[in-house]
């Protein structure tokens, strides 16, 4: 355990560094940088739910051929504790992403964007029947992201569907999340962003629903961004023994 | 009166040549659409920087106006320009360029 707690806080320290303004909290944004642009983040999660304790620590790799197109790698580390007494660390489902922005309109201060987006999740993982965290099974995500940024707030929607052919956790879901900035927009970027989000999944063939709510504070400053945020359900229409109690979270992202 | 001599002509040397290298300089004003947050601000700077020689990036996020110097000698084009804020993932809307020699360049729009 100390080993994971190790690499957990050696990944954090190392995606520190950075120039974030989001994606904040779990929900995505279009594609706003520059071809050739790489990137190296991290979204620490620490998951409590009625099943155990689950810390996930993913070290996330992405770059921009294009001013309009991502891919992205994540490899993720995760270290449970479940109610039956299982207690390890290991690789979880390690996740390819791509992103093709297909619209973009431009206004003075302002931009909306719309891609499309392919999460394609890799069977590496303990089967540990963890939505988007570690199962063991291939999954296949299909979605919309589309988001408007403007200098005093910015709004971004994910829709879409996530299929695993061999299991059960097919899933519709529904993202919207508010980012407002507390101080006033400057270049170079020194900002206190503020953060909050909905996260709607329906898992079709197991007949569960949750509504989740997150919320998050930014802190950027030059080349450093510091993110942390709660999630917690405010619907959680789950099988007995698998409901989240709440995830907390700590992220940092660096661009070169 | 020597010193005096040394003194002013010492510094005419220093204002020629300061003069020289101002003059050496084009100076681009670009307007950029899709700057909606400081970040954004930073990505375009980030891909300017790959041109070798850029100097004085200046940019006012709230306007979206972006201005920069470059060295004459490079003859950066108008085209080049509009080409890398693209790459960058916005959109120039106007650009006007003050040639070291003083020429003036617009851009369709800003004519």
């Amino acid at each position: 355990m100390k080993l994971f707690y190790g690499l957990y806080a050696l990944i954090f320290l190392c995606t520190i560094t950075s120039v974030a303004q989001g994606p904040p909290i779990t929900s995505d944004k279009p594609i706003m940088l520059g071809a050739g642009s790489f990137t190296a983040r991290t979204l620490l999660e620490f998951r409590n739910t009625d099943s155990g304790s689950f810390s996930y620590a993913p070290l996330i790799l992405n770059y921009l051929p294009t001013s309009n197109s991502l891919i992205e790698i994540e490899l993720p580390l995760i270290g449970y504790e479940t109610t039956t007494g299982d207690a390890k660390q290991a690789l979880a489902d390690i996740k390819v992403v791509g992103k093709y922005q297909f619209f973009r309109k431009d206004g003075m201060g302002k931009t909306f964007r719309i891609a499309a987006k392919t999460i394609q999740t890799l069977p590496t993982g303990k089967a540990l029947d963890l939505m988007y965290l570690s199962t063991g099974n291939y999954a296949g995500y299909y979605g919309i992201v589309a988001g408007i940024e403007k200098l005093n707030y910015g709004i971004s929607n994910e829709i879409g569907y996530n299929w695993m052919p061999n299991g059960t956790l097919d899933e519709m879901r529904y993202k919207i999340g508010f980012g407002l900035p507390l101080l006033k927009p400057q270049y170079p970027n020194k900002q206190v962003n503020l953060y909050f989000e909905y996260t709607n999944s329906w898992l079709l063939e197991r007949d569960w629903y949750q509504l989740l709510y997150a919320q998050g504070i930014q802190y950027a400053r030059k080349n450093t961004t510091l993110d942390v945020s709660v999630q917690v359900p405010i619907i959680n229409d789950v099988a007995e023994g698998r409901r989240l109690k709440y995830s907390l979270f700590g992220g940092g992202r660096f661009t070169f | 009166m020597k010193k005096s001599i040394i003194v002013a002509l010492f510094l005419t040397l220093i204002v020629q040549f300061s003069v020289s290298a101002q003059s050496g300089i084009d100076t681009f004003m670009v307007q950029v659409d899709g700057l909606g947050c400081p970040f954004c601000a930073y990505g375009l700077e980030k891909k300017f920087k790959e041109l070798k020689g850029i100097k004085n990036i200046k940019i006012a996020i709230a306007t979206g106006g972006f201005s920069f110097g470059y060295p004459a000698e490079k003859a950066l084009t108008m085209q080049t320009v509009k080409s890398q804020v693209e790459k960058a993932g916005y959109t120039p809307v106007t650009l006007k360029i003050i040639r070291a020699d003083g020429k003036e360049e617009l851009s369709e729009t800003e004519k």
